[in-house]
């Protein structure tokens, strides 16, 4: 079966092709990752239906070993979704440098499927650092001073990452003679607990390595530089799915499929998620700059999906999955917003601002979908994610439930604080010229909305219809 | 009691919902479109509720597993409620229309107040926890869509309204969480939580999401703003009727609910309830005008509520909610006219406000009475007399003021009560000079303790999370080699917890 190969040779031969007749229109390159992430949309979406109906994961040995399972099918689908997303700002925003902008996105989208198809450490480390390049470059692609500035921050904690991540590969690789998830997996399960010293610190270093990918508190330092200078599009990208890829669910695989759901890794994992929620949040509420905010925001909301994960039930992974989902959305939602507020406005301080709903309707309404939506507000979609971690905590520590619940509402501190800041109260005289965006940027806008309402609709469906199978 | 399977409570929510959804996406051209909206989607909503009346009606839908149903049911205990929603959004339409307080962005506004109306008439009718907390956390984004239709000065009250009944919904979610893990169930006529500690945690917290929901002491700091800030179709219609309907609706379900909490928790609530009615009374006796007496009287009415419909016969009172609906959103409403009106010049409103003011009397002294007369202990014997004596009070605020203006004290209107005026200070039936010249000085102490429960969402929250926001953000400055010491120190607390567990 060749479609699992798929997800990586059409974005690689793309790739290839665009270099090699190297093309002088360099919208080209644009409309090709827009092609590439719609087909791998559908790909995706066919997957999922398939893996779901028939309860089999699809694997292909062509050029490596590629499973897609239901985690996978929906993760890919994100990715596909989140690409097109961000080439289509991509061409509202981006007006030097298009060509390779497109290159570097096809990569990045190779390399994020490869995280979350393949299954053995060293191949996860090798598409991680796909990711990450591609990642730098897309952030420094205007070679601004700030662009570079976060590109080498990101870049630092990624090699830090790169170093402790191929230790353990190592360590793993000694001690159970390969690389292959199911092979450490048995080797994990023989010992009945009873780790070498080897074992914990290859555990060790690859939980630290991925929380430094994840952006989780304390290893979150390059989240809101690398996010808040890179340009529109990429911060789209970063925060819609890569951290979360390259991250979380590389967290959520080693931690379930190589280590076993370890209890010790899941108190750790839920002590940084409680300590995200928190931190990311107070951020948030003390910036002025909208990127930076919204970066901060990824932090907590990241604590959300790690709470969910931490659990090590099925439950809470699939509360990650649909909280990792709507994060997708209304973070690449508010990033959009925060694109198209910057490009009609020339500044990203909110300082500055004001009374910018009535200039910018379209922006000012989707932003106050994605923030409702992120503060668990019915019926968007992230009021169910929220719940379905909530109780997948509850289940395995009422107090942490209660934590993560109780400081929920400094989300919605910050939803406010944006909301004044930018579209109510007084207009600036400023920016009386300030008009609403149009094209791709209004068009990803109403398309996002739609999504954080249609799922929030959809979501209780899904959890019944997985509650049927048997499969929760 | 199982209910005929219908679609009709679904239509009650989806009706009004469309139309809100119609009136998003009228064209900006077409005149008084919103108006037309609100009354066709109301009018719409109010004639399939009286479709429903003498049946039972059940829609009952597999939602997401696990006990969460998509469950409506409307019944004749709360089809009365479902209609007093819908006409109660017709009154505030129908004025809002007559007296031209349209708020700047009338679209938003209309439509949100049909999307409140739909999301109430869910709360009001769900039989499931889980669907019941959909509607009522859904209730926000129309909240949030009204305040702001206000202008350029809702951005405090929205604030204050989102932490205060924010940090009350959080409360609440927690408690639905403790009731249905003890009941073991999420079904609401179905589920009996005992009478152990977590289910007496239940029943305080999802309280607590009641109380809040209805403005109650010390969740009513808002209000103040909100009065000032927001429109008064807004105040007439969310804190002054829907709030109150759904608020009490819940509390009526606890005596069914609850096979009983621990006394600890029940006392817990009768203090609030009757402390509630003794502070707000208070506060109507030093309101100063006729939109601060009109929280002071919804307050009371709301820490009334709260004592009748938790008592044991609480569903039985869940029909004083639609006289303290009504009387709230008049109350509101009638206050805005007369504070935007020269003293006396408007004689209908002060009529509306003295008749409404009395309504809402009425029902703090009936919910004092009604906890008398049921008699459960002791306790609540003493404590519904003091609300009793809190119901006194709300009296005296109401006639201090019609005095004041009279008198000429204050610039307010006065509604002449002509002979029977002449009566009461003959007979010296008016408790005003009594009750003024009694509690001058524990009236004083009600505006402390009110002034500080507003310090503590004005200043307090803001300056903690402010203080503790700079530190995260100092904490950031940028520095490379700091941000390689975090992760350090990550790495130490990973393995500190690797090594202890």
């Amino acid at each position: 079966m060749l479609v699992p190969f798929l997800f990586i040779g059409i974005p690689l031969a793309a790739v290839v092709i665009l270099n090699a007749l190297n093309w002088k229109n360099r919208w080209i390159s644009l409309w090709a990752a827009v092609a590439v992430s719609v087909i791998q949309l559908g790909l995706g979406v066919w997957d999922l239906v398939r893996v779901v109906s028939t309860g089999t994961p699809v694997s292909s040995s062509f050029f490596g070993n590629f499973t897609v399972d239901s985690f996978a099918a929906i993760v890919l689908t994100i990715i596909g979704l989140l690409g097109c997303v961000t080439a289509l700002v991509a061409t509202g925003t981006i007006h030097e440098s298009r060509f390779s902008f497109g290159s570097a996105l096809l990569v990045l989208l190779m390399g994020m499927n490869g995280v979350v198809m393949v299954r053995d450490v060293f191949s996860l480390y090798v598409f991680i650092e796909v990711t990450g390049a591609a990642s730098f470059l897309l952030i420094a692609i205007d070679k601004k001073r700030d662009e570079l500035e976060g590109a080498f921050k990101y870049y630092l904690m990624s090699a830090l990452a790169t170093v402790m991540m191929l230790l353990s590969v190592a360590f793993l690789f000694v001690l159970s003679g390969g690389t292959s998830y199911d092979g450490i997996a048995a080797y994990v399960a023989s010992l009945n607990g009873n780790y070498p010293v080897m074992l914990n610190a290859a555990i060790l270093l690859f939980v630290i390595a991925l929380s430094i990918k994840s952006g989780v508190v304390p290893f979150h330092t390059w989240v809101p530089d690398a996010h808040s200078s890179a340009p529109s599009p990429v911060s789209v990208v970063l925060a819609g799915v890569v951290i979360k890829v390259s991250g979380v669910y590389a967290l959520m695989r080693v931690y379930r499929d190589v280590f076993l759901n370890d209890p010790k890794i899941g108190m750790a994992l839920a002590i940084l998620a409680i300590a995200s929620i928190l931190v990311g949040a107070l951020g948030a509420i003390g910036q002025s700059d909208i990127k930076r905010m919204l970066a901060f925001s990824s932090v907590s909301q990241i604590g959300y999906i790690i709470l969910g994960v931490s659990t090590g039930s099925m439950l809470g992974f699939v509360g990650a999955l649909m909280h990792f989902f709507n994060h997708a959305t209304f973070k690449s939602l508010l990033f959009t917003d925060a694109a198209a507020v910057y490009h009609q406005t020339g500044t990203r301080d909110m300082d500055q601002m004001g009374g910018l709903g009535a200039k910018m309707p379209y922006t000012s309404v989707s932003s106050i979908i994605g923030l409702l939506s992120m503060s668990g507000i019915p019926p968007l979609s992230g009021f169910w994610s929220k719940l379905v971690i909530v109780i997948a905590v509850w289940q395995v520590s009422p107090g942490l439930a209660i934590a993560a619940l109780c400081l929920s509402v400094l989300t919605l501190g910050y939803f406010l604080i944006l909301q004044k800041k930018v579209f109510f109260g007084k207009l600036n005289p400023a920016m009386d010229a300030v008009t609403e965006v149009g094209g791709s940027l209004r068009f990803v806008e109403v398309l996002l909305s739609a999504i954080n309402v249609l799922a929030g609709l959809l979501f209780p469906v899904v959890l019944y219809y997985l509650h049927m199978r048997g499969i929760l | 009691m199982s209910g005929m399977s219908s679609a009709l409570p679904l239509w009650l929510v989806l009706i009004p919902a469309l139309f809100g959804a119609l009136v998003l996406i009228l064209p900006g051209k077409v005149k008084n479109g919103g108006l037309v909206g609100v009354f066709a989607g109301a009018l719409g909503a109010l004639a399939a509720a009286l479709s429903a009346l003498g049946q039972s009606l059940e829609f009952t839908r597999a939602w997401a597993g696990w006990g969460m149903d998509f469950s409506l049911k409307l019944n004749p205990e709360n089809l009365p409620l479902v209609i007093a929603a819908a006409v109660l959004t017709l009154v505030v339409a129908a004025w809002a229309g007559l007296s031209g307080a349209y708020p700047a962005k009338s679209k938003v506004f209309m439509a949100s107040m049909l999307f409140a109306l739909a999301m109430a008439s869910g709360a009001l009718m769900a039989n499931n926890l889980v669907a019941m907390l959909f509607f009522w956390q859904a209730m926000w984004a129309p909240v949030f869509g009204m305040i702001q239709a206000g202008g350029e000065n809702a951005w405090k009250t929205s604030v204050k309204a989102v932490f205060t009944a924010g940090a009350s919904d959080l409360l609440m979610i927690l408690g639905i969480g403790f009731a249905s893990f003890s009941a073991e169930s999420m079904t609401i006529d179905a589920m009996r939580v005992p009478a152990t500690a977590l289910g007496s945690w239940g029943f305080l917290l999802m309280a607590v999401g009641a109380i809040g929901k209805l403005g109650a002491i010390p969740f009513h700091g808002w209000l103040y703003d909100a009065s000032e800030d927001a429109p008064a179709p807004f105040m007439g219609l969310i804190p002054g009727a829907l709030n109150l309907l759904i608020g009490t609706n819940l509390l009526s379900k606890f005596p069914g609910m609850f096979d009983g909490a621990s006394s600890g928790a029940m006392l817990l609530v009768l203090i609030a309830g009757a402390g509630t009615v003794v502070l707000a009374g208070m506060l109507s006796m030093s309101a100063g005008g006729f939109k601060k007496l009109a929280i002071a009287l919804n307050v009371a009415q709301a820490g009334a509520l709260v004592l009748g419909a938790t008592s044991v016969a609480g569903g039985a009172f869940a029909f004083a909610a639609i006289v303290s609906a009504a009387a709230g959103c008049c109350l509101y409403l009638s206050a805005s006219q007369l504070e935007k009106d020269a003293a006396g010049k408007s004689t209908l409103a002060s009529f509306a406000f003295y008749v409404s003011a009395g309504a809402a009397v009425a029902v703090t002294f009936t919910g004092a009475l009604y906890r008398i007369a049921l008699y459960e202990s002791w306790l609540s014997l003493i404590l519904s007399v003091v609300a009793l004596i809190g119901a006194i009070f709300a009296v005296s605020g109401v006639t201090g003021l019609i005095r004041a203006g009279r008198d000429g004290e204050k610039s307010v209107p006065s509604f002449d009560l002509g002979r029977a005026q002449a009566w009461l200070d003959r007979t010296r039936c008016d408790p005003y000079p009594a009750a003024r010249a009694a509690f001058k000085g524990y009236a004083k102490v009600s505006l402390t303790v009110n002034d500080a429960i507003s310090w503590f969402y004005d200043v307090g929250v803001v300056w903690f999370v402010g203080f503790l926001s700079g530190l995260v953000k100092k904490a950031h400055n940028g520095s490379q080699s700091r941000y390689v010491l975090w992760v350090l120190a990550g790495a130490v607390i990973v393995i500190a917890i690797f090594a202890l567990s």
